[in-house]
């Protein structure tokens, strides 16, 4: 076999580890980060490593312009800052709207959707422990980091406040 | 038994001479392949492969995201390196180490990413990834055991791909019952035969003959399981029909175009295997047709009975095809599948001692019945250029 398809079939893995390292650190650098009380508790699954599971918790969720999801409309989540550590204020609206004229744009999807926060396994059963109390008392949040309403990581996990230990 | 063994055999039976025995085994002794060592080192890559997974998995706590992610490149550097040295030097059994190694440690690593980076990207997503990048290194390799490796990680790819697309079908607006049925039965139709045709892609053939044989017997195991498993649609009833539309027409379409290609892709094959083939799609079309095209009820028999239909017309296809191992494990099938018969016809009496007697009574009858039948089967209907030649092919 050619010396120059060897060197292709083995650099291909080895790029690509690069280059998803290369798109998460570009992706943070666009990003804005919003604040998001967290609700809804799931035990982990052991499929993916140890995380923890959550979802966005929107109490009300008041409409800042109406959107037909099943007319083929894309519908996202308006985010409006309030403080500097406190949640951000949701409100529905078109994609358009949102990304125009709010702090940060979300696709609605997000609420229904299961989000997961990668975890250091030795901590995992307290910190499960802990999440669950947290959210008990409506004082777990997560940060998001946000680079369009599709595009989101998560930063951090807060449990009364206070930031949980992601693994270094 | 080994070769000597045998050969001394043959011998005192006077069936070879001195003289033929020698040559037998210098010729066979000039085409050993240390395949032991190829294992041993393929199985000794695969383990480290899964170490560096489980490390992973494990989370390494004391070091900084940055250093890992340094480490993890670096180590993979190092790895793409060796690999690169192991097969230009063409030495075998460290490629095969190697390239197992990497391939492993590249799925290893996007995970790296996705904990490092908190990525919530689907499953699907990081193994399609995963297989699209590694598909030309695993091309280096050449064993059985990597090939297995590497249709393992294909196939869980294809799986769990194929359950996010079945996910957004079923949850997309333009989709009504009848086009979630009809995408999911012509998918599910057509990966066993798209395997099928992969693994006679002539380059492979020629040049990894592992991965085409460990490919075509995924593929035909798929073949006879889905061909199986679908009758077992008439245990159902079906009260909204037709079930399928679009997808009847499109199976047809594929069957077709797969057996129509058959002496392309299996020149070797016999005629008579080839329409053993053609019949065997025949059948699984008409059976998916009849199934879910009329409202009825339920029909166990009617299903039994193409599944008993569906091993012999396999078995037969085996015995024509010179593939006399699988033709006695079908047949086996075949027996305990009539006698799982018996049971369901008359599973009342199961409670009943002379229910069981009668049970065990048959299933005896079948086991001696089909240890005579089928070496008699073999001997008579196998093509004689199909004999003996069978499962070394």
């Amino acid at each position: 076999m050619r010396r120059e398809l060897v060197a292709l079939a083995v650099a291909l893995p080895v790029l690509a580890i690069g280059f998803a390292i290369v798109r998460s650190e570009r992706q943070l650098a666009r990003s804005n980060e919003f604040v998001f009380a967290i609700g809804g508790y799931d035990p982990r699954d052991l499929l993916k490593g140890h995380y923890l599971q959550f979802r966005l918790r929107a109490r009300d969720l008041p409409t800042r312009e109406a959107c037909d999801g099943s007319n083929g409309q894309t519908c996202c989540l308006c985010l409006m800052r309030t403080g500097r550590n406190d949640p951000v204020e949701l409100t529905r609206a078109t994609c358009a709207t949102a990304t125009d004229q709010c702090d940060g744009a979300l696709a609605e999807r997000y609420l229904s959707t299961s989000l997961r926060y990668y975890i250091p396994e030795l901590e995992a059963p307290s910190l499960d422990q802990q999440l669950a109390d947290a959210m008990q008392h409506e004082a777990a949040t997560a940060v998001l980091a946000i680079d369009g309403p599709d595009r989101v990581q998560v930063r951090e996990l807060r449990l009364y406040g206070v930031a949980i230990a992601a693994p270094r | 038994m080994s070769l000597r063994s045998q050969l001394d055999r043959w011998q005192a039976a006077g069936l070879i001479d001195a003289g033929t025995a020698e040559r037998i085994e210098a010729h066979e002794a000039a085409q050993r392949r240390p395949i032991g060592l190829y294992a041993l080192a393929a199985l000794g890559g695969g383990t480290i492969a899964l170490g560096i997974i489980s490390l992973v998995a494990a989370n390494w706590d004391a070091i900084g995201p940055r250093v890992k992610l340094g480490l993890d490149l670096a180590l993979g550097i190092a790895l793409a390196a060796a690999s690169y040295y192991a097969a230009v030097r063409a030495l075998r059994w460290a490629t095969e180490v190697l390239v197992t190694v990497l391939y492993g440690f590249t799925l290893a690593s996007l995970s790296l990413v996705g904990q490092i980076y908190q990525l919530d990207t689907p499953e699907y997503q990081a193994l399609c990834l995963w297989s699209a990048v590694t598909l030309p290194l695993v091309l280096l390799g050449r064993s059985h055991f990597l090939a297995a490796l590497v249709l393992l990680g294909l196939v869980t790819t294809h799986g769990f791909a194929f359950e996010a697309l079945f996910d957004a079908i079923e949850g997309a607006a333009w989709a009504g019952r009848t086009t979630d049925d009809d995408l999911v039965a012509t998918l599910l139709f057509t990966s066993p035969l798209l395997y099928a045709v992969l693994a006679r892609v002539p380059w492979l053939v020629r040049e990894r003959p592992h991965y085409a044989v460990t490919v075509t017997a995924a593929a035909w195991s798929a073949i006879a399981i889905g061909g199986f498993a679908l009758q077992f649609l008439w245990y159902e009833s079906v009260s909204e029909a037709p079930q399928l539309q679009l997808a009847l027409a499109t199976t047809a379409v594929l069957a077709g175009g797969f057996v129509w290609a058959l002496p392309r892709l299996y020149p070797q094959l016999p005629l008579r295997a080839r329409q053993g083939i053609a019949a065997l799609f025949a059948l699984a079309w008409i059976a998916l047709v009849l199934s879910t095209a009329f409202n009825r009820d339920s029909l166990d028999v009617a299903g039994a009975l193409l599944q008993i239909a569906w091993l012999g017309l396999l078995s037969w296809t085996c015995l024509h095809a010179g593939r006399l191992r699988t033709f006695n494990l079908l047949t086996a099938a075949l027996a305990l599948r009539i006698v799982v018969v018996y049971f369901e016809v008359f599973h009342s009496l199961l409670s009943t001692g002379m229910g069981l007697i009668t049970g065990g009574v048959l299933t005896l009858l079948m086991a001696w019945l089909w240890r005579r039948q089928t070496r008699k089967l073999a001997t008579r209907l196998a093509p004689g250029d199909a004999k003996g030649a069978s499962d070394a092919a």
